[in-house]
């Protein structure tokens, strides 16, 4: 008996003790002392090169305390090398950073999970979840994934150095998700209000039936681009929803006058469709821009009636369009009508299956229009469209606030197989195809590409819960620059000034104060300091080409004198900038003309714009008339400093001094001969 | 033993194994990572830092020297000299003397003014994505 006693203790002696020499080899073979030992022997080989024969200790663990990112990491435990530019020849994990990253984002201040992921606290290869093993709640991010981590602070639409998550946020822009979600910095909305899309109040006078069941089958087979996604209805819901809204009727339309043929002149108004610019907004058939939609084919779209209707009046037909209002007169519009209705329409345009073309019979009728409504509310149409008298039940989808920081199992795969499961594939997936989880989901098919799918991965990838402190969070407004707003709010115009900018729309391609569209490249701004007041009165009443390279110009308003002097005394008095200083041109002397064209030969300005005789480049503004047009305090300014004004603008800076300012400016106001289109 | 408890201990090694071996065969099966092949691959067979590169290729250097870089962009033919082929540049292998350019402008190798200066614009680590983004125009077709 005695004897078995001591024969166990033997045995579980010896157990502790083979259990004591694990984890002293555990111990000496971590997996940071193998990279510390060849970090020791590299900085040895360098001080000896130097003569310097002292010993060198291991560092042993390294620790950055971040508080202001909420964040321990370990991580420079292995990579020594990381911001030490004689390491990059040496392996990994020793190497250093490659480019000057860590120039702006140090590592002693940002740290390195930061931006890459992966478990700070980790010592050992494994813990510190990198990419080659999966399943860690924050593992390390693919490398092609690191811009979604850029965006946790820096919440601007475009992110400097960031192509993917800027382009990523800009699809996400475009394709309206917060209709359904809630995305947190995506909520300035349309500058004239929401909904994105078309109001739908009178889409029974609008379309005709054929088409509006084509398009709520599938738009792309009426558009190339189009911005509303596929909704994957069956023909008996697509019959519903479209008995639905033909059914709306809020606004009664005028109908053409019966000798609208003989009164229209197609001709007439081909021409005044090329002058009024619709080709800046409009696309035709593929060609001009993308503001609005193509009207290739719009003819087999709109009922005639309504569109002279709405041409007349567009902002009562359409309180929340982009569309300006023309001083068309009563034969413009007709003119305009006669050649749309001549020119765009398809005449092979497809025609609906017939069981679906069918009109309903009243019976049926009053079945289909409440089913309609209910497929309208819930597959969310009203987080882009509106309806009068129908309230919006609010996003119909799950809030994406902290879509980034959803861990692997939270996500559900459904049935699919052979995909690698975690978040960046889980959002991939659903975004090619929003019904691959789940038969009966809501989300409707925006037909991306797998680039676009992977940028807008990226763009929701970046919306994580972090735990910064409030002074490492990149401002969502403008350029790190800033955006010139002395009112300090948005800009919101009253009066008969406001009422002009409303009817003519000028936020639908200007902004002002960082408010409104960018299809045009001139924000309003400092305008009233850039440009002569008589020059603004006869430009607004009779615009041309400034740049001659860019298709999306000022439309041709039929503005009246009147109108145009109300709007240029109000841009000359208060968009202005009183850093911009006021220089009298009748200071600037012959001999300053004359070296300033000496210097626009010299700095090669005659390679990007044309001047005098219609010489020059395609690049820049025509400056023939740019004494005409130009204040000359401004464009000295401009000269000098154009970065300051515009940081995206392609006018080099040539650091130009005090008196070369001075001669370039006198020069080119000298430049007034040319006459006027 | 008796022949009970042998196959007592037989069903309990069974059912110990099947679902490691089950596990196993889930191990086997390839797991894809389709949104970094998709991601990798959208950028038109280009390093991250190539197509910083063509970003600012489009913004600054199209207007002249063309989408391939041929020196046959939209203003190229208002220009005397005419913007530079940027493959036979590559080919000379002047990378420094590209930067130069970049930065300083054609002036800055003694050829006309037409190319303008980007220092203050593009940061110099930009102006080396845009040199390597150049290369890759170079070895198109």
């Amino acid at each position: 008996m005695n004897l078995n006693i001591h024969r166990w203790f033997a045995v579980l002696g010896v157990i502790l003790f083979g259990l004591f020499l694990a984890i002293l080899v555990k111990e000496m073979r971590r997996d940071w002392v193998g990279p510390q030992k060849r970090y020791v022997e590299i900085l040895r080989r360098q001080s000896l090169a130097q003569g310097n024969h002292e010993r060198i200790a291991m560092p042993g663990i390294q620790q950055l305390t971040l508080e202001d990112l909420n964040r321990i990491d370990r991580c420079t435990t292995c990579h020594l090398g990381v911001d030490d530019s004689t390491f990059r020849d040496a392996s990994q994990p020793l190497t250093t950073h490659p480019r000057s990253y860590l120039k702006w984002h140090p590592v002693e201040e940002f740290g390195c999970t930061a931006c890459h992921g992966g478990q700070g606290m980790a010592t050992s290869f494994r813990e510190a979840a990198h990419k080659e093993i999966s399943h860690w709640d924050d593992p390390i991010l693919p490398l092609a994934y690191t811009e979604a981590n850029c965006g946790t602070c820096h919440t601007s639409r475009d992110v400097p150095a960031a192509p993917l998550l800027s382009e990523g946020r800009r699809l996400i822009a475009r394709g309206n998700c917060t209709g359904c979600h809630e995305i947190p910095g995506y909520h300035e909305g349309e500058v004239w209000g929401t909904p994105y899309g078309s109001e739908l109040n009178d889409t029974g006078f609008k379309v005709n039936r054929n088409w509006l069941l084509l398009w709520l089958k599938d738009p792309h087979a009426y558009l190339n681009q189009p911005r509303m996604p596929q909704f994957n209805l069956s023909d008996e819901e697509t019959r519903a929803v479209a008995t639905f809204l033909l059914s709306q009727k809020k606004r009664n339309i005028e109908t053409l006058p019966a000798d609208f043929e003989k009164r229209g002149d197609a001709d007439r108004g081909h021409t005044l469709v090329g002058q009024s610019r619709c080709i800046s907004c409009h696309s035709f058939s593929g060609k001009g821009g993308n503001l609005a939609p193509d009207l290739g084919k719009v003819l087999s779209k709109v009922n005639p009636d309504w569109l002279y209707s709405f041409l007349k009046n567009p902002h009562y037909y359409s309180s929340h369009t982009q569309m300006l209002q023309y001083n068309f007169t009563e034969q413009d519009v007709l003119d305009i009508v006669a050649y749309m209705k001549s020119e765009l329409s398809d005449p092979d345009f497809p025609k609906a299956p017939d069981a679906l073309l069918q009109e309903p019979t009243p019976e049926e009728e009053a079945k289909l229009l409440p089913e309609g409504k209910k497929i309208f509310l819930e597959r969310g149409c009203l987080g882009c469209h509106a309806i009068e008298g129908l309230s919006d039940p609010g996003r119909i989808g799950p809030s994406l606030a902290f879509v980034g920081s959803r861990t692997t199992d939270t996500l559900e795969f459904g049935k699919v197989q052979g995909v690698q499961r975690d978040l960046s594939n889980w959002l991939f997936g659903k975004l090619k195809n929003p019904r691959m989880y789940e038969a009966k989901a809501k989300m409707p098919d925006y037909h991306f590409t797998d680039e676009e799918a992977a940028r807008v991965t990226v763009a929701l990838m970046s919306l994580k819960e972090v735990h910064y402190a409030p002074e490492q969070m990149v401002p969502v407004e403008g350029s790190p620059r800033g955006v010139f707003n002395p009112v300090g709010g948005p800009f919101n115009p009253q009066g008969d000034f406001g009422q002009l900018f409303t009817k003519f729309r000028c936020f639908s391609c200007h902004q002002v104060y960082g408010r409104g569209g960018t299809l045009s490249t001139v924000s309003l701004d400092r305008e009233g300091v850039q440009v002569k007041r008589e020059w603004l009165i006869s430009y607004l009443q009779n615009p041309y080409a400034i740049r001659p390279q860019v298709i999306e110009r000022m439309p041709l308003f039929k503005m009246t004198a009147e109108e145009a002097t109300l709007l240029a005394n109000y841009i000359e008095s208060v968009f202005v900038d009183d850093k911009v200083p006021m220089v009298d041109e009748q200071t600037f002397t012959d001999g300053e003309r004359a070296q300033g064209q000496y210097l626009f030969d010299k700095y090669g300005c005659q390679g990007c714009h044309i001047h005098g005789q219609k010489e020059g480049g395609y690049v820049g503004p025509d400056l023939t008339m740019a004494g005409d047009r130009l204040r000359a305090g401004w464009l000295m300014e401009w000269l000098r400093h154009p970065l300051r004004y515009r940081p995206e603008t392609i006018h080099p800076d040539y650091r130009l001094d005090e008196q070369e300012t001075r001669a370039l400016t006198a020069y080119v106001l000298s430049l007034k001969e040319g006459k006027k289109p | 033993m008796r022949a009970g408890t042998r196959l007592q201990i037989v069903t309990l090694l069974a059912v110990w194994v099947l679902p490691l071996s089950l596990g196993g065969c889930h191990g086997t099966s390839v797991e894809q990572d389709v949104a970094s092949k998709a991601l990798r691959e959208s950028l038109y067979g280009l390093s991250p830092v190539e197509y910083q590169g063509k970003k600012l290729y489009e913004h600054y250097c199209v207007i002249c020297h063309g989408a391939q870089g041929r020196g046959d962009g939209f203003n190229a033919y208002t220009l005397k000299p005419p913007p530079a082929d940027l493959a036979a540049i590559v080919a000379q292998g002047d990378d420094a003397g590209m930067l130069k350019v970049i930065d300083g402008g054609s002036v800055a190798i003694g050829k006309s003014p037409l190319c303008p200066p980007r220092k203050g614009a593009v940061t110099p680590e930009d102006q080396k994505s845009l040199v390597s983004y150049i290369h890759r125009l170079a070895v198109k077709p």
